[in-house]
């Protein structure tokens, strides 16, 4: 997104930025935040709306935050924007739309910028990329960012939300920055630098765990910081706990460089502490994640139902979204860490289902006592499991949420969130019976369509190939309850070089 | 069962004369093609290093025998003759196809030896349609079906020309309901009325934008196929510069030219020199007038 005045871009250096301004976005957020996640404050903000503003502290009118809030007063300001009479919008809602785009641009160029330096691993991330806009549909896919890393500095996670897409299990203990740890944690940083490339900077340290549980986590976001050249995005259920040390973390963070960082909002007391503690300046950068009972009351923000949440499918189904609308909360295609027990695993996100209740795919897994040897770990995972392209003996089957329309000479292929059309099929319907049935091989489809419908096997392979590099066959890998021996394989071999 | 890695492996060694032309050779080979065509990366690996590529792939060249990729472009196409093509009549079903040539256009006749090979890229096929609006995939899904039943009740033409004027009808909807949008679905990311209304601008513009942005993708397709063009351009004429005339072979060319497309046409053809012969092949080139 190009700023011009009178824009101005707020993830970065905001010395040049106007006091007023700053203030406007700031105070536009911290309103919203409370309308959304404090039924009782917006029941107040609809009987006196300006002394609900006031209340709150808040420098704006309720004209300012109206156009923010209701439909139709909404699309009249995008009318008025589109017809060249964006003076006529509360400049509090014009500056608070391009701070959103701002940081759906962030998010967009962390998706996009990830570029692993392995020709292999780059191949298969933009195929998971691709199968999750089909898996997922494009709105939900585009929120995950495929982050090439997650590390956990802890075991277990203190907080216990009985919605932890992640299914977090009970906290046992972290690892500690001790001289010892601390040099390996640099060594392993540099070889998942060296591995993945320097799109590593763009990985996090939390997973099914809460970075503050971690009374060290600071020290190891920076050497991270040092070794990999960013700042991760720190996320939290509890930044109100310690008001203090999460000051001291946003300040840190914020002298790093580091864009977004987010607080789950679990509790609406968590908020209240929170908004007690900070002022809407100092939590310009800060997404305040509505995850409270009552956001969820009005049918919106509804969670992943994913992880523990699945547990409570029935009991709490109305803050969550539908098993048919299952999603998920994995946001990593690459390597998962757990530092206490030196564990890494490849990982991909799927929807959450009862074969996959967290929501990825793993790969492979294993462990290491040294940073030598997590070099040799993900380059086997890489060589064993990372597949760039198919070959002749593949077996080929399309995964089973995709849906194929035949007709004499097309052949359509659809999934929820992602279709593809191919012409100059002819017989179609044979192509589709073949790639239905899973058990053969491109070869094997490639001469039948040669000997039944007269493709040319360069036809039929540009089929399968794009097939591939977009996500339609099945490469799910064996659940971990399941016989693999029962799950059909159907893409497998060592990848190319 | 699907072999292992290493079976597959030793299992694809086979003789040169089958390197190309032999079934599995051939498979092979197009599905590095098919690949080349849509991953520019891919293609300037198997430019750089077309034996690796190939090996990767589960293809490996006799020892001695050397490859070299020739990648057509709207302009120049190329023809490979077997090592034992020798008399003119032999490339009129080849050349056949080609015609009629586009004006301006070449064909670069191109032969294996027994020791060098050539891989022709051809230009790529048309990609498929692509449709990525959910509510759109989501009204089509029940009425696909795997075709295993025959129960076709929507051409695809029709699905996807209906989904082309439903994603406008769906993005409208969106933007008029867009401050009471709540679909982050994920719940792991604040989304404001302000955050749905962005949502759906990007939405209302999502037409807009898939038409920019397919006419991006072509200009960037044309402009990596012109940059291919010239790479392959500059690859073909360092060959032929370090191969000498065979007047023989000249004449046979032109005459079949000549006799296939009615057309005037000059024709110059070359054979390896000594040094060049373990690298390569004999190239010809009719450049049409």
């Amino acid at each position: 997104m190009k700023l011009s005045a009178p824009y101005h871009a707020l993830l970065g250096d905001l010395s040049g930025v106007p006091a007023d301004y700053i203030r406007d976005v700031a105070h536009m957020k911290r309103f919203l935040e409370r309308w959304t996640m404090d039924p009782k404050y917006a029941e107040a903000f609809a009987a006196d709306a300006r002394a609900a503003l006031t209340a709150l502290g808040v420098s704006l009118t309720p004209a300012d935050v109206m156009p923010l809030i209701d439909p139709g007063l909404a699309t009249a300001a995008t009318r008025l924007v589109r017809a060249g009479r964006a003076a006529e919008v509360p400049k509090a809602v014009l500056r608070y739309r391009v701070f959103v785009q701002e940081k759906i641009d962030h998010r967009t160029r962390l998706r996009t910028g990830v570029v692993p330096a392995d020709p292999r691993l780059r191949a298969w991330r933009d195929r998971m990329i691709s199968r999750c806009t089909g898996e997922l549909g494009r709105d939900r896919a585009e929120q995950i960012v495929h982050a090439p890393a997650a590390i956990e500095l802890s075991k277990g996670c203190t907080v216990g939300c009985w919605f932890c897409g992640v299914a977090a299990p009970k906290f046992e203990h972290t690892w500690p920055y001790t001289r010892q740890n601390a040099a390996l944690w640099r060594e392993c940083l540099q070889v998942l630098g060296e591995v993945y490339g320097p799109s590593a900077r763009h990985g996090f340290l939390y997973w099914a765990t809460d970075p503050l549980d971690n009374p060290d986590y600071e020290r190891f976001l920076a050497d991270f910081r040092a070794v990999l050249g960013e700042c991760p995005q720190t996320t939290t259920a509890q930044g109100q706990k310690d008001i203090e040390r999460t000051r001291a973390l946003l300040k840190l963070a914020a002298s790093m460089d580091s864009k977004v960082d987010r607080f789950s909002i679990i509790a609406l007391n968590s908020l209240n502490r929170i908004h007690d503690g900070f002022t809407p300046e100092e939590l310009l950068r800060v997404e305040c994640v509505p995850q409270n009972k009552e956001a969820a009351q009005a049918g919106r923000y509804l969670k992943s139902n994913a992880g523990r949440a699945r547990a409570f499918a029935r009991k709490r189904a109305g803050e969550l979204v539908s098993e048919q609308q299952s999603s998920t909360i994995a946001c990593v295609s690459g390597f998962l860490f757990n530092m206490v027990d030196a564990s890494v695993r490849l990982i991909t996100p799927c929807n959450a289902s009862e074969r996959w209740p967290l929501g990825y795919w793993v790969l492979a897994s294993g462990t290491f006592g040294s940073a030598g040897e997590l070099r040799d770990l993900l380059r086997s995972m890489i060589d064993e499991h990372v597949r760039d392209g198919l070959s002749v003996l593949d077996r080929v089957r399309l995964r089973r949420d995709v849906r194929m329309v035949a007709e004499p000479d097309r052949l359509g292929v659809i999934s929820p969130g992602l279709g593809l059309s191919f012409e100059g099929q002819p017989m179609a319907g044979e192509l589709a019976a073949l790639l239905a049935d899973g058990t053969h091989t491109v070869e094997q489809v490639a001469l039948r369509r040669r000997s039944t419908a007269g493709v040319a096997p360069a036809g039929t392979l540009a089929v399968l190939d794009r097939l591939f590099a977009r996500g339609f066959l099945d490469e799910e890998p064996p659940a971990a309850a399941e016989d693999p021996g029962l799950v059909p394989l159907q893409v497998t071999g060592r990848a190319s070089r | 069962m699907t072999p292992t890695p290493q079976e597959r492996v030793t299992r694809d060694v086979i003789a040169p004369e089958e390197v190309l032309e032999g079934e599995r050779g051939s498979l092979v080979t197009g599905l590095v093609i098919a690949r080349a065509w849509r991953d520019p990366g891919y293609l300037a690996r198997l430019e750089d290093d077309p034996a690796g590529v190939l090996a990767a792939a589960g293809l490996r060249l006799p020892p001695g025998v050397t490859i070299r990729v020739f990648h057509d472009t709207e302009r120049v196409r190329h023809v490979a003759l077997t090592s034992l093509t020798s008399e003119p009549q032999e490339m009129l079903p080849l050349l056949r196809e080609r015609l009629p040539l586009p004006e301006g256009s070449e064909v670069r006749l191109i032969q294996h030896t027994e020791q060098a090979l050539c891989l022709v890229v051809p230009l790529a096929p048309a990609e498929p349609e692509a449709l990525t609006d959910a509510d759109v995939l989501r009204r089509l899904a029940p009425r696909a079906s795997v075709f295993a039943s025959g129960d076709v009740v929507q051409s695809v033409a029709e699905a996807f020309t209906a989904s082309e004027a439903t994603l406008v009808g769906a993005a409208e909807v969106s933007a008029e309901g867009s401050a009471q949008a709540s679909v982050f679905t994920s719940g792991d990311v604040v989304q404001s009325a302000a955050e749905a209304f962005v949502q759906s601008e990007a939405a209302l513009l999502g037409a807009a934008e898939a038409s920019a942005a397919t006419a991006a993708q072509s200009a960037a397709a044309a402009a990596a196929q012109a940059a291919a063009a010239t790479s392959v351009s500059t690859n073909t004429n360092q060959v032929t510069n370090t191969f000498a005339v065979a007047e023989a072979q000249v004449d046979a060319v032109a005459q079949a030219a000549v006799a296939v497309a009615g057309v005037e046409a000059e024709a110059v053809a070359t054979t390896t020199t000594a040094a060049a012969e373990a690298e390569a092949v004999a190239v010809a080139v009719i450049v049409l007038t």
